[in-house]
């Protein structure tokens, strides 16, 4: 087929290139500040920073199953739970060090995410957010019922003894930017991969992928391996980088906070975008402890404002422009 | 090598297709023997689609029986079919707007791609070779339609009839067993259909079982070795081109159409 | 036995109403209302408040608690109603954040504290079959059927109904012919909230109110409607009443503390029989 006919028809390629970088040289900028946190920052900024980080894993595990699958899961804290109580009750009941623990976190954070996706796996969009409210809500109880293990209301106590010697702090900012790190290259890996590309797909034409091979069931299955994998995994660096687990950080509500903090980052899984999600669910709460009723109003209305002005208010203003722009080529 | 050798082809047997009480396909038997370029034509509703549908496994008929060189596709699901090698395009442009081009011509090979999930996450040599080849037979798909130099372009902000084109590519990129081209030039104009007709006629070979909907005559008169006519769901003709436009239930059945 | 199961149905009816609320949202918008306990809940203060604080009679709190559902639906839909249109989940997401919204400002306004909210029965009770009927048995048993046959009539014989059923088969058709479809979700909205404080405020009295209870209790309404199908206002009833049923024969038989997780059992299981809802009519989607 002769090019010339098809350059006419493809039109003018959209220039991505400089987007792109721009991005990359934020990402490359704010990886290299955090590296020095530790030693030019207050230690309670120190601490912030690296709960931020640790829940920007949980964010991006929400924003994989709205990037790739376009469906709503709000039943996060369950396997965010797992990795972190898995982490916890090693460490604490049986001696098993870190490292470890955060391999059996995450390794079981997927096995739940599968045995949760396998019969959701043919369930359409209310269903299925249905079905993770109930995964949300049920944390608790469990927790609560087995409290020899779970340490019952009060939760476990998690040791920083990763490294003897160094200062506790120091080690819970590093495991969490080394944990958010690994997150982000994986997902920057998995975009382009064989799944990345079919899911892609199948989020958009689902029959299409089908008939390529890759029905439903295994979209499910994968996304959800995927998302409750990294919610493991964020959940085991959680625990190290707060130093306690408890029921009251695993409600249903933490999974909304979660949404809120992917909503706020545009969904993206761009190392900036995600830590400015976690950042912005870890900080308001710390700010506004006297006022907690005032975090999920400012929550929720952030949570709206930002859905307007990128539903709406865009769009309105980019026709509004490209208007303009027509009656200024014709005039 | 001898006609056994390249195996039956698509068979399909008695297809009966219904949707509550509408009667979409109604005792259809063809086949779509290897290196015959064969035509499916008739009017808006005749249930081609319905018929691409049923052979790619997207719809389940109520009976009959469809096979691929002899071996029984009953329930045999839409991605195991994929697998065996049957590919299609769609005739409402199925790609994803959030891949570059190359990404969703990519997806045609996902079937036939070996690399595992710890190769889509961690930076392992395997998983870059594997990538490497999948993209480099992707842009050779796309320079078959002329398109290599559209690569890196987001699909979402491609003009839709050159989609129908990256529909092709991702549908012959994997090398398939069988083609099932679904109205591949709507959209498309004159000299652009022109270089359609040429590329299906070099992408034919000996192997390929090729089948193609459309509604523009002069392209199936053209390319088509045999051509079958669907109406209502019923097959009212089967022959070469010439056959088939000298029989007068086929013109009646289209001029019908043109009546309404 | 048979009085478990009697008063599993009872609070069942309870779930269906809720349900039914959801269900009216989602056939006319085609979203789930995540907001829809935190509505009721902030309603059941609403009476609480003048009844137990203001010591005003409970006619005027249920006025208020009504008055205050239409409002809030009103505003919900307002707020939502430029998003319906958009891409997929947006919306829902969105009642997310109404939810948020609404739960603190139920903390802010009412606080985190447990309270009591009865109604105004006196404890009557009767036996039939050596089953014991008691009066806010009946009462929930009368209110419920009230509910459906009007709301079915509602549904069935006024323009309005007419409309919503047309929208909720036909969308683009209704739009064609003039139908005004925000008046249309707007009355499902309306008619949801008010399904949701009825259940809310009749439900309250079997445990206690509090900033979280409603909005959990919400979830056996989501497993109804869940269970019946979302897009099924008959299944939603089924749906309540075998929730009902169910959760009540659990707690009772093996242990009431995992409630939840029983919940999430008996949604999967239902779904993997019934997918879809046991009541929904369902067509393959086209390629
Ligand atoms: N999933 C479905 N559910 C209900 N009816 C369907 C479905 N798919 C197809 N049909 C019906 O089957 C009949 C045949 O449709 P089909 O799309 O196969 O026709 P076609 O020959 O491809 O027409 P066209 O030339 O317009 O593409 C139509 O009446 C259509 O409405
Ligand atoms: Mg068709």
């Amino acid at each position: 087929m002769s090019e010339s006919t098809l350059s006419r028809t493809a039109g003018p390629t959209p220039n991505a290139g400089l987007g792109d970088r721009l991005t990359r040289l934020l990402d490359v900028a704010l990886l290299l500040l955090l590296l020095v946190v530790p030693w030019v920052a207050p230690s309670f900024w120190t601490y912030i920073l690296a709960l931020s980080l640790a829940n920007a894993i949980g964010v991006l595990s929400v924003s994989v199953v709205i990037r790739y699958a376009g469906e709503v899961s709000i039943g996060q804290n369950f396997f965010i739970a797992v990795g972190a109580y898995a982490v916890a009750i090693l460490q604490a009941r049986l001696g098993v060090p870190f490292p470890v623990g955060v391999a059996f976190g995450t390794l079981l954070g997927c096995v739940m995410g599968l045995a949760f996706a396998w019969p959701s796996r043919k369930l359409s969009g209310v269903y299925l957010s249905v079905a993770t409210l109930a995964l949300g809500l049920c944390v608790p109880e469990l927790l609560l019922h087995w409290t020899d293990i779970t340490g019952g209301f009060e939760g476990i106590n998690v040791k920083p003894n990763l490294v003897a010697g160094v200062p506790g702090g120091i080690q819970q900012f590093y495991v969490a930017l080394g944990g958010f790190a690994i997150v982000v290259i994986a997902l920057a890996r998995f975009r382009h991969s064989r799944y990345g590309i079919a899911l892609l797909t199948a989020r958009h034409h689902a029959k299409a992928a089908e008939a390529f091979g890759m029905p439903l069931a295994s979209v499910r299955l994968l996304v959800f391996a995927l998302s409750a994998g990294i919610a493991g995994f964020g959940g085991s660096i959680l625990a190290f980088a707060s130093s306690t687990v408890s029921p009251n950080s695993f409600t249903f509500w933490s999974s909304v906070y979660l949404l809120v903090g992917s909503v706020v980052c545009l969904y993206s899984t761009k190392p900036s975008a995600a830590f400015f999600g976690g950042l912005f669910i870890t900080l308001l709460p710390q700010l506004l402890s006297d006022y907690g009723e005032l975090v999920e109003i400012i929550y929720g209305f952030t949570l709206f404002v930002v859905i307007y002005l990128f539903n709406i208010v865009l769009p309105h203003l980019q026709a509004a422009i490209r208007r303009k722009q027509a009656r200024n080529g014709h005039g | 090598m001898d006609m056994a050798n390249h195996g039956a082809g698509l068979v399909a047997k008695e297809i009966k297709l219904a949707f509550g009480g509408l009667q979409v396909l109604n005792n259809v038997s063809v086949s779509f023997p290897p290196g015959v370029i064969t035509g499916l034509i008739g009017p808006n509703g005749a249930g081609k689609t319905s018929f691409f549908n049923c052979l790619t496994g997207l719809y389940r008929p109520n009976s009959g029986d469809i096979s691929l060189d002899g071996r029984a596709l009953k329930g045999v699901s839409a991605s195991r079919r994929a697998r065996l090698g049957i590919s299609r395009t769609f005739q409402h442009v199925a790609l994803s707007p959030e891949l570059s081009v190359a990404e969703n011509v990519q997806f045609g090979l996902h079937a036939s791609r070996k690399s595992g999930l710890a190769d889509a996450l961690l930076p392992l040599p395997s998983a870059w070779s594997d990538r490497e080849e999948s993209r480099h037979k992707a842009i050779e798909a796309l320079s078959l339609v002329g398109l290599s130099h559209l690569a890196d372009v987001p699909a979402g902000g491609v003009a839709p009839g050159t989609l129908r084109l990256v529909e092709l590519a991702r549908a012959m990129v994997g090398r398939p067993r069988v083609l099932l081209l679904d109205e591949p030039a709507a959209g498309l104009n004159s000299s652009e259909t022109k270089d359609l007709v040429q590329t299906l006629r070099q992408i034919a070979s000996r192997e390929l079982v090729m089948v193609v909907v459309e509604h523009d005559m002069d392209l199936i008169m053209q390319i088509c070795d045999v051509i079958n006519v669907l109406n209502f769901g019923t097959l009212i003709a089967a022959g070469t081109p010439a056959e088939v436009q000298a029989n007068p239930l086929v013109a009646e059945v289209y001029l019908g159409a043109a009546d309404d | 036995m048979l009085s478990l199961i009697w008063q599993g149905a009872i609070t069942g009816l309870l779930y269906a109403i809720a349900s039914l609320g959801l269900v009216m949202v989602f056939k006319s918008s085609h979203m789930v209302n995540f907001a829809h306990g935190s509505m009721a809940g902030f309603c059941a203060f609403i009476v609480y408040m003048i009844t137990s604080g203001l010591e005003w009679p409970w006619l005027v709190g249920v006025l208020a608690a009504l008055a205050t559902a239409v409002a809030l639906a009103a505003i919900a839909y307002f707020a939502i109603a430029p998003l319906i249109t958009k891409e997929g989940t947006t919306a829902t997401i969105a009642t997310l954040g109404l939810g948020l919204m609404l739960q603190g400002l139920i903390l802010s306004l009412f606080g985190a504290n447990i309270v009591n909210l009865d109604l105004p029965l006196p404890s009557w009770s009767m036996q039939v079959l050596g089953l014991r009927i008691t009066l806010y048995e009946l009462v929930v048993l009368g209110v419920a059927t009230f509910i459906v046959v009007f709301l079915f009539l509602l549904i069935d014989r006024t323009r309005l109904g007419i409309a919503f059923r047309t929208v909720s088969t036909h969308a683009f058709a209704a739009e064609v012919c003039g139908l005004s479809i925000r008046r249309v979700h707007l009355f499902a909205w309306i008619a949801s909230a008010i399904l949701g404080v009825i259940a809310a405020v009749l439900i309250v009295p079997t445990t206690f109110l509090s900033s979280t209870t409603v909005t959990t209790f919400m979830l056996q309404a989501f497993a109804a409607t869940v269970i019946g199908g979302f897009d099924s206002l008959p299944g939603s009833i089924i749906g309540g009443i075998l929730v009902g049923i169910a959760t009540n024969l659990f707690a009772f038989y093996v242990a009431p503390e995992f409630m939840n997780t029983f919940l999430l059992v008996f949604i999967f299981t239902s779904l993997t029989i019934f997918p879809g809802g046991i009541l929904s009519r369902r067509a393959g989607g086209r390629v």
